[in-house]
């Protein structure tokens, strides 16, 4: 057990990762605290499938002519999570932007203070 | 009480994955199915099939040249979220300063600024244009766009940088990802191929791959320029508030 855990570290690692962010989604009450978290799982994710593709001893996937042929890494999730990095990026910018809607609202992040001063 | 319970979900699941993850196959074994399945297959015929020495760049545009569509799509469909939210910012020449001082930085941090910015233009510039035979591509290349327009914006203050990078300027390079994708795909239907088969119709077959070549080049430049102006469009969209509030307060 403990072997298979420090062959796959960097899974471990992802998923420390991830449940720290979830743990930051569920239990902060700021906004963009809850936005580092939802952040924070999405690298835990593009790092635990970028460590899928892994080759021990691999090569970057790319073609020199010329260059002897030698093994190489999993091109497919390198290919996914760099579209997936931009998207996440972008959906940032889009819970960042309501996030922003929100404060002009109330006056604050927080939503626990956005529900008191309501009441 | 509320923290002590989400301490315990968390750590129960914490536990549920790192013992899934202790019966995973070891990492980097070349036994593995990850390594076993259709990556062998991209990394054997990749560079003649896909017609790219880069790969990864292969999958992104050829072998998944779909899904990469989608997902530029995905990239629109965001920013133009970010605009329905916040608005799209009018056109105003500003010269209020990120700090909402109004106070211009040092001579020589704006000259040091608008160096480094030109040096990571032409960065980007290298990165899309090599993305299909070396490491870099598109989407890298559009991201060094958009931190370069950033970090001048930093320096040099919203609207110096704005009047650089005009809204009429940015609405068009919005598309050019999307676009690009649209007219290199319409050509391989019109040889008689699939969508997106980087064919031109009426060439022989030995000048097909310098076409294809040049069309992979075109949809790489025409995502980077799409990155570099989403990423910028975001960013000014983001700034915007604070600066029309400043501009009309000081009215």
């Amino acid at each position: 057990m403990l072997n298979a855990l420090l062959d796959n570290l960097n899974y471990v690692v992802a998923m420390i990762l991830f449940c720290i962010g979830f743990y930051t989604v569920i239990m902060r009450s700021n906004l963009l605290k809850k936005i580092i978290g939802l952040t924070i799982m999405q690298v835990a994710v593009f790092f635990f499938l970028v460590s899928i593709g892994y080759l021990a001893d691999g090569e970057a996937p790319t073609v020199i002519p010329g260059a002897p042929p030698a093994p190489m890494v999993n091109p497919l999730p390198q290919a996914m999570i760099l579209t997936a990095i931009v998207i996440s990026v972008s959906t940032t910018a889009l819970f960042l932007s309501l996030a922003l809607k929100f404060y002009e609202h109330h006056g604050t992040v927080d939503l626990d203070k956005a529900k008191e001063d309501r009441q | 009480m509320r923290k002590i319970l989400a301490i315990l979900f968390v750590s129960a699941l914490a536990a549920l994955l790192i013992y899934t993850v202790a019966l995973l196959p070891p990492m980097g074994d070349s036994d593995n199915p990850t390594n076993q399945h259709i990556a062998p297959r991209y990394l054997e015929r990749g560079p003649e099939e896909a017609g790219t020495g880069n790969i990864v760049a292969g999958v992104l545009l050829n072998y998944r040249g779909y899904d990469t569509m989608a997902e530029v799509a995905v990239l629109s469909a965001a920013l133009a979220g970010v605009f329905a939210v916040l608005g799209r910012g009018k056109k105003r020449i500003g010269t209020t300063f990120i700090d909402g001082s109004g106070v211009e930085f040092s001579v020589v941090s704006r000259i040091a600024v608008i160096l480094l910015v030109s040096f990571i233009m032409l960065l980007s510039i290298q990165v899309i244009l090599q993305g299909t035979n070396m490491p870099g591509g598109g989407f890298q290349g559009g991201a060094a766009i958009g931190a370069g327009v950033m970090i001048s914006t930093l320096a040099l203050g919203f609207g110096r940088t704005q009047h650089r990078v005009p809204y009429s300027l940015r609405a068009i390079l919005e598309s050019t990802g999307i676009l690009a994708f649209f007219v290199v795909g319409t050509i391989g239907v019109v040889s008689g191929a699939n969508f997106l088969t980087y064919t031109l119709p009426g060439v022989s077959a030995q000048a097909q791959a310098i076409v294809r070549a040049a069309m992979l080049i075109i949809v790489e430049i025409g995502i980077g320029v799409m990155v570099g102006a989403v990423a910028t469009s975001v960013f000014f969209a983001l700034l915007r508030d604070k600066e029309a509030d400043d501009v009309e307060r000081a009215a």
